[in-house]
């Protein structure tokens, strides 16, 4: 397995998932093909860590799921938000973008004024 | 998908799952081939990126949040595959369980339907009863006038008085007893009872002057008038006297709402001397009036109604068959713990190999208690189906001696008594072989070989084997003493003989009332009878013997000047021929003449042992019987010898008794027994005595028994618990037996390598017997000893229940002794000389 580029944080794959997710019915192989390539390659989700988390959410309510023909003809899962999903996903970015701004606010200050 | 389909599913869901992460390997292969891997290379960089697949199920799995439920339904199907495999010991634990716990419940339900179910009425925790106790401590009925003092008062939202006459009522043309309860008009609100048709009765309808109405149940109802909408039914007779103002009644109330039983009781102490006063029968003398007024008004609850005879006689041999049913119980869950236990010992490899593997020692702890469980639950469930059998067969049994009903469904109670029971009976079937694997080395059984000497046992199996000893011990000779109390039950001599005697109750014919049951009438009725084939003697009692109780008074004497202590003596009246019917002697003066009726002096009669506790020569003397104006200077005129003719207790073999002339008590003569001698050691046919009662046209046979029918009527609480007692006592015999003999001859068998090593090193086979013995001895000498102990603390217990025994039997005793002996030696014995007949060489191959 290719070490991780960077460690993902607690709670984040969930987050990626849902919004990968939100973007139209998609199978597990194809949100990890995803999440690679919007994330140049920066996130490398350890393949797979992806199917337990898929599970969960699946079995928390915010996923569906259904078998369906690929476009190669191909049976595979495709999973779908759920209201609940979206919900989630709303409520987790904005969390999200508040911790990173903070977070953000924080390392600019150390740099800007710490000699002050 | 919700969680019950993901229990249910199980199998599709592992499909999908296989599926679909072998979708993704597959795609990502693909991918990479199409990137320039070769297909080797491209397959091995597609599994080492994706990571474990049996890790990556497992991690899936655990995702469903249902894993500790599965684990629990494998684990399950696990245990009853393993008990499957093994069906000889899951049938004996399932029929011992079966067994005992059916008697167990059984005998709960009895309980329940005698003590604790609960009237069918509203609210029966609000009802209370309001009765009195008189000098003698007898409980006894207040005058209906208390109840209008009740009615008025705050405490109590209603109250009920009724009575329980008998009454004879003509169906389809036959006359036949009909069970009757007579009650005020309040009694339906006060215990919120609705009629299924028509309309109920009131206060309205209390007084003399309104029209007769009366409730049928709805079994009468269906099987006397097939259920027609509306009828007429003649019943009789009618009360002697029409315009009585009042009547001595059993009094229930309701308590008012927020009044506690406390509060009402308090209340009732308060006025019960304002209670008599105003009820106090205005007809009484003096010495009634002392009586009277000595009783104490009482309030109890009574939620579950008032059965005074059936509590009293089977309420203590029902509690002792209770305790003899649990005791029995305990008995089996200690067998079927050894067995579970050596069942555990026979799989130590099997867990040792778990544990080594890595599984969890609750894991294993869960497989065993799941085990336990099931055995435990099927042996309930079993039980359940037992205690129906036992309970139809109760009832049919009991039909022969009472009109009981014992009610057919469990209620709650019951319910909760047999849920309780399966909890309890899965702890303790689990306790011991969870105990075991706690303790459980596995290191020990891994590294040692099946050629070393294996033991006797683990300690624990060894405690079990000696509870299991003294328990039964202590059964079995509680069964010796039932037993024995029997015997000597069936040699009692009651101062007559019963064979050739029959009695009938007598009962008027409701459409007759205008022929009155006279003196003319009966003296007709026994000449009638007196020239039948067969009859050698017929009179007649105001009392049947060895069927109802009869009446108690104190005696006094104005001639005697000092009585030892208060005597009480039953009280019957009796026609002249009585004491030839029954073939009781008379020692001393004479029997009754017809010129006794008309005399100034009322005569009786009194049994040898009254006479005695009176001074011994009394005939000529004067006595009074309690304080009833009739009952006062009776002149005695014979001293009859003892009979017992009650077998309340039967401790008290020389019965006082007075006798009194029927003739002279016309009001004791409604309701009369009719008793008949006949000249064999036959009785004369019912038939014969029903069709001669009904050629007179005014009375009918109610019922009628045998006087050896009678006597087993009256000592059938005893004969009951005995019977019990002793299968009882046989089956937990049992039940040690096999116990002992599957334990012993486990461990026996399971030495035979060790065995077989002695006896080609030269050992004899009596050693090899000595050898097994000296290991169970301790044991059993063990179990003995407090099996002993036990029976002695218990056996004053027994004193008091069982007629006829002394507290403890040492023949008994000894002989239950050496019955556990005798069969735990041959438990010891005979898997012994199997093992060491065993060729040597067969014995050193065997694991």
């Amino acid at each position: 397995m290719a070490n991780p580029k960077s460690d993902l944080p607690q709670g984040t794959l969930d987050l990626l998932i849902l919004k990968v997710v939100a973007l139209g019915p998609i199978h597990g192989y194809g949100i990890s093909q995803r999440l690679q390539q919007v994330s140049r390659d920066v996130v490398q989700v350890p393949q797979g860590s992806l199917y337990p988390a898929l599970h969960r959410l699946e079995n928390r309510g915010l996923l569906t799921a259904e078998w369906k023909q690929t476009e190669n003809d191909r049976e595979a899962k495709f999973y779908r938000l759920t209201r609940q999903g979206r919900a989630s996903l709303g409520q987790s970015t904005a969390q999200w973008q508040r911790l990173a701004e903070a977070v953000g606010l924080i390392l600019a200050l150390s740099e800007g004024t710490g000699s002050r | 998908m919700t969680w019950w389909q993901r229990l249910t599913r199980r199998s599709t869901l592992e499909r999908r799952l296989h599926q679909e992460l072998r979708f993704h390997l597959e795609q990502r292969t693909a991918d990479l081939i199409a990137s320039g891997h070769s297909a080797v290379e491209a397959r091995r960089l597609a599994q080492l990126e994706f990571g474990g697949l049996e890790q990556i199920k497992e991690q899936c799995r655990d995702a469903r949040g249902t894993r500790w439920l599965e684990r629990w339904i494998q684990d399950s199907r696990h245990a009853l595959r393993t008990l499957r495999k093994s069906p000889g010991f899951s049938l004996i634990a399932l029929l011992i369980l079966a067994s005992s716990g059916g008697a167990v419940i059984a005998a709960f339900h009895l309980v329940d339907a005698l003590f604790l179910r609960p009237l069918p009425v509203a609210q029966p925790r609000e009802l209370v009863e309001i009765y009195t106790v008189d000098r003698m401590g007898r409980d006894s009925a207040l005058p209906s006038k208390v109840l209008e003092r009740l009615r008025a008062d705050s405490a109590f939202s209603g109250v009920c008085g009724f009575v329980t006459p008998k009454l004879g009522a003509e169906i389809a043309g036959e006359a036949q007893s009909v069970g009757a309860l007579a009650w005020t008009g309040d009694c339906f609100e006060t215990l919120g009872i609705r009629p299924q048709i028509g309309r109920t009765f009131s206060l309205a309808d209390d007084h003399p002057g309104a029209g007769r109405v009366a409730w049928i149940s709805d079994a009468l109802w269906r099987s006397a008038f097939q259920a027609r909408p509306d009828d007429q039914m003649p019943v009789g007779p009618p009360p002697a006297n029409g315009q009585r103002q009042y009547f001595w009644s059993t009094i229930y109330a309701r308590r008012a709402p927020g009044v506690s039983l406390e509060q009402a009781r308090a209340r009732i102490a308060v006025q019960q001397r304002q209670l008599l006063e105003y009820a106090v029968p205005l007809r009484y003398n003096e010495a009634q009036r002392r009586d009277y007024f000595a009783r104490k008004v009482n309030l109890r609850p009574a939620e579950t109604g008032v059965d005074y005879m059936l509590r009293r006689r089977f309420g203590d041999p029902l509690l002792a068959v209770l305790a003899l049913c649990a005791s029995v119980l305990l008995i089996a869950w200690v067998n079927v713990s050894i067995l579970l236990l050596a069942r555990c010992a026979a799989r130590h490899r099997e867990f040792a190999m778990r544990l080594a593997l890595g599984a969890r020692r609750w894991a294993i702890a869960r497989l065993i208690a799941l085990e336990s469980g099931f055995v435990a639950l099927a042996g309930t469930a079993g039980g359940f189906v037992v205690a129906v059998w036992i309970r139809q067969w109760v009832s049919s049994a009991a039909a022969a001696h009472f009109s009981v009903m014992i009610p057919d469904g469990s209620d709650r109670s019951t319910l909760w008594f047999i849920g309780g029971l399966t909890a309890l009976a899965i702890v303790a079937l689990s306790a011991a072989p969870l105990f075991h694997i706690a303790r459980f080395s596995p290191d020990d059984t891994l590294t040692r070989t099946g050629r070393g000497t294996v033991g006797t046992g683990t300690r624990m199996q060894k405690l079990l084997l000696a509870v299991q000893v003294s328990l039964t011990l202590t059964l079995v000779s509680a069964a010796a003493t039932f037993t024995a109390s029997m015997r000597t039950l069936d040699r009692l001599d009651l101062g007559y003989r019963p064979a050739g005697l029959s009695e009938a109750l007598l009962a008027p014919r409701p459409a007759a009332a205008r022929a009155p049951i006279d003196r003319g009438y009966r003296r007709e009725l026994l000449a009638h009878l007196s020239t039948l084939p067969g009859v050698a003697h017929a009179a007649l009692s105001d009392h049947a013997p060895l069927w109802h109780h009869p009446v108690r008074d104190v005696v006094s004497s104005p001639d005697i000047a000092r009585l030892p202590a208060e005597i009480q003596a039953h009280r019957l009246c009796i026609t002249e021929d009585y004491f030839a019917t029954m073939g009781i002697p008379l020692m001393a003066g004479r029997a009754f003449q017809d010129i006794d009726r008309d005399g100034p002096e009322r005569a009786v009669i009194v049994s040898q042992p009254l006479a005695e506790a009176l001074g011994g020569t009394v005939i000529g003397h004067r006595i009074h019987l309690g304080s009833s104006p009739a009952l006062q200077n009776l002149r005695i005129i014979g001293i009859a010898a003892p009979a017992r003719l009650d077998l309340e207790n039967p401790e008290v073999s020389r019965p006082f008794t007075a006798y009194l002339n029927l003739w002279q008590f016309p009001d004791r003569q409604t309701y009369s027994t009719l008793l008949v001698r006949s000249i064999t050691s036959t009785a004369v046919s019912p038939k014969m005595l029903r069709d001669a009662v009904d050629s007179r046209g005014r009375e009918y046979v109610d019922s009628y028994r045998t006087m050896s029918q009678a006597r087993d009527g009256a000592l059938v609480e005893n004969q009951v618990l005995a019977s019990l007692a002793s299968s009882f006592g046989i089956l937990t015999l049992v039940l040690a037996a096999t116990g002992l003999f599957g334990l012993l001859s486990y461990q026996v068998m399971s030495r035979t390598a060790e065995i077989g090593i002695r006896i080609a090193l030269g050992a004899r086979p009596v050693r090899i017997h000595w050898m097994i013995a000296r290991q169970v001895l301790p044991l059993l000498g063990g179990g003995l000893l407090s099996g002993l102990a036990l029976t002695f603390s218990l056996s004053k217990v027994m004193a008091r229940l069982v007629y006829g025994t002394r507290a403890s039997d040492p023949g008994l005793l000894l002989l239950s002794c050496a019955t556990l002996l005798a069969s735990a030696v041959a438990a010891a014995v005979i898997p012994a000389r199997r093992a060491s007949s065993v060729d040597p060489a067969t014995a050193l191959r065997q694991e």
